[in-house]
């Protein structure tokens, strides 16, 4: 191919365009995530010690690396309570969609803010739900189920059906990219064959990161080394999942091998695996929120016009249930 | 379709952000990781780690503001070496009583906030040295134990009990050593 008919293709791409149910199904779960991850620090009376400077919490880099916020507003306790309730009350816009580009844009600074007062406490998932909601800011993710929409509607302006796809098709290959950022950084032979794919029992071990108390029946460890193979295939090969979804939307492309990959569904075996994977990390890990925001962007793996099918599915369901009863 | 001088910049930009992406995510070594590389190649080990951070100047900015990376190490470490924490507090000298160890029913002090993910990046140390967060972290439960009206400790002690994870068994046991000790009292911490 020529490279302007290269350059052309590439431009194509990022020009497309599709309904926005995908990109708000993703705010609404990430914005879940996030709320019950910050309303549980508040339930169990933990926002000082998570945030505050010592000696009252954790934020010490409010002292020694002082972000602007611990420079303008002081490193004290205020600041970070402060910075908490702005997180939450963005968090909360975010979700339902009010003024829902100023509410991800506060709510990506403040998070990052309290990252910076406390960074011990601030994990990988943390990061990457900062950089969605920062991308999704640039996207029509309000235009759906929020209050934006409903405000639009009252003003008698007409709903959007249609929106850029480059922001789904950016976050896609950025969740993609993080399995298999993951893959090839672990170093540690417990992840490969030559350790025995021995990870995830070592995880179950952990007192610290077990949901059960450390051991497990000796018929238990086959499990784990299924866990841990299953865990490195998946992200390994999740560059794949981008052929996949391609092949699977363009019937009769790909020759045998498109045939294949169609016939045999692999892309949702490959988005099964991966529920299910962080399925059982929820299910014998404390990780957290880890397993569950990364199930929130799971909706940017589907086209709009597949979860609107679902959708509609589901509703008729509910109405056929509930006219039955 | 003709593409808009808009749809042709946002492309470009597009292109430059999976640039800058896949430069950040690269693989480079870490000082541990240059450690155990033949002598011989360490120097490009360093100049590759240079040469990145080089490439990354022009986002540098922008990545640290909102403090995202994009090297993704998710539990990249199994070493069936780990720790177990112990949080113990007395008074006037008796013996320690402990207050919080995981999975203990019978020490289970604040086990809901001890277990809150956030605080628990700043205890649950597995490296030989346990950073900046674990001093703050055990100035902090040593505060709310000495404020606690139903306790009455003036000295607290956390420390890690090193743990090995058994070959072929999701199971661990006790080596005897601990780790990481840290201590406080009262009259330190509280006016």
């Amino acid at each position: 191919m020529k490279p302007d008919g290269l350059a052309a293709r590439w431009v194509a791409l990022w020009d497309q365009r599709e309904a926005p149910s995908s990109l708000c199904a993703a705010r609404i779960l990430i914005g879940l995530v996030t709320l019950a991850d910050l309303l549980w620090v508040r339930a169990v009376d933990g926002v000082s010690l998570s945030f505050a400077p010592p000696p009252l919490g954790l934020g010490y880099a409010a002292l020694t690396r002082p972000p602007f916020t611990a420079r303008w507003f002081g490193a004290t306790e205020t600041t970070a309570l402060t910075l908490y309730a702005i997180a939450l009350l963005a968090t909360l816009a975010f979700t339902v969609g009010a003024a829902f580009r100023v509410a991800a844009l506060v709510m990506a600074v403040a998070l990052s803010q309290l990252a910076h007062f406390a960074p011990s406490g601030d994990r990988g998932i943390d990061s990457l739900l900062r950089m969605v909601v920062l991308l999704l800011a640039l996207s029509a993710a309000n235009a759906r189920w929020s209050v934006d929409a409903w405000i639009r509607r009252l003003r008698g302006l007409s709903a959007v059906t249609e929106a850029n796809s480059w922001p789904r098709l950016l976050l896609f290959g950025q969740v993609v990219w993080v399995y298999f950022s993951a893959a090839h950084n672990r170093a540690d032979v417990a992840w490969w064959p030559m350790g025995g794919f021995s990870a995830v029992a070592v995880t179950w071990a952990d007192p610290h990161y077990a949901r059960f108390a450390p051991g497990w029946p000796p018929f238990m460890y086959a499990l784990s080394q299924l866990a841990t193979f299953s865990t490195m295939l998946f992200e390994i090969t999740a560059p794949v999942l981008i052929a996949f979804t391609w092949l699977h939307r363009h019937e009769g492309r790909g020759g045998r091998f498109g045939e294949f990959v169609r016939r045999y569904n692999l892309r949702w075996v490959w988005l099964a695996l991966g529920a299910s994977l962080h399925l059982g990390i929820a299910l014998t890990m404390r990780l957290g929120i880890f397993p569950f925001g990364m199930l929130a962007m799971y909706p940017l793996f589907l086209h709009p016009s597949e979860l609107d099918a679902a959708l509609g599915k589901l509703r008729a369901r509910a109405l056929r249930a509930q006219r039955s009863v | 379709m003709v593409a808009s001088a808009w749809a042709k910049w946002r492309a470009g930009l597009i292109a430059l952000a999976i640039v800058f992406t896949l430069i950040d995510g690269c693989p480079v070594p870490s000082d541990e990781n240059l450690k155990r590389w033949p002598e011989r190649w360490v120097q490009y080990g360093i100049r590759l780690r240079e040469t990145r951070a080089l490439l990354l100047t022009p986002i540098a900015g922008v990545t640290e503001f909102f403090d995202v990376r994009q090297r993704w190490k998710l539990f990249s470490a199994a070493r069936i070496e780990r720790t177990w924490m112990y949080v113990e507090a007395r008074r006037s000298r008796k013996a320690w009583q402990l207050l919080y160890r995981p999975h203990d029913p019978q020490a289970n002090y604040a086990s809901s906030l001890l277990q809150y993910r956030r605080i628990r990046g700043a205890w649950n140390v597995h490296r030989p040295d346990p950073g900046p967060g674990y001093p703050a972290f055990v100035d902090a439960i040593a505060r709310r134990i000495f404020l606690d009206p139903n306790l009455r400790y003036d000295e607290v002690r956390v420390r890690m009990a090193r743990i090995r994870v058994l070959p072929g068994r999701a199971a661990f046991e006790e080596t005897g050593e601990f780790l990481h000790e840290e201590r406080r009292q009262r009259r330190s911490l509280l006016p």
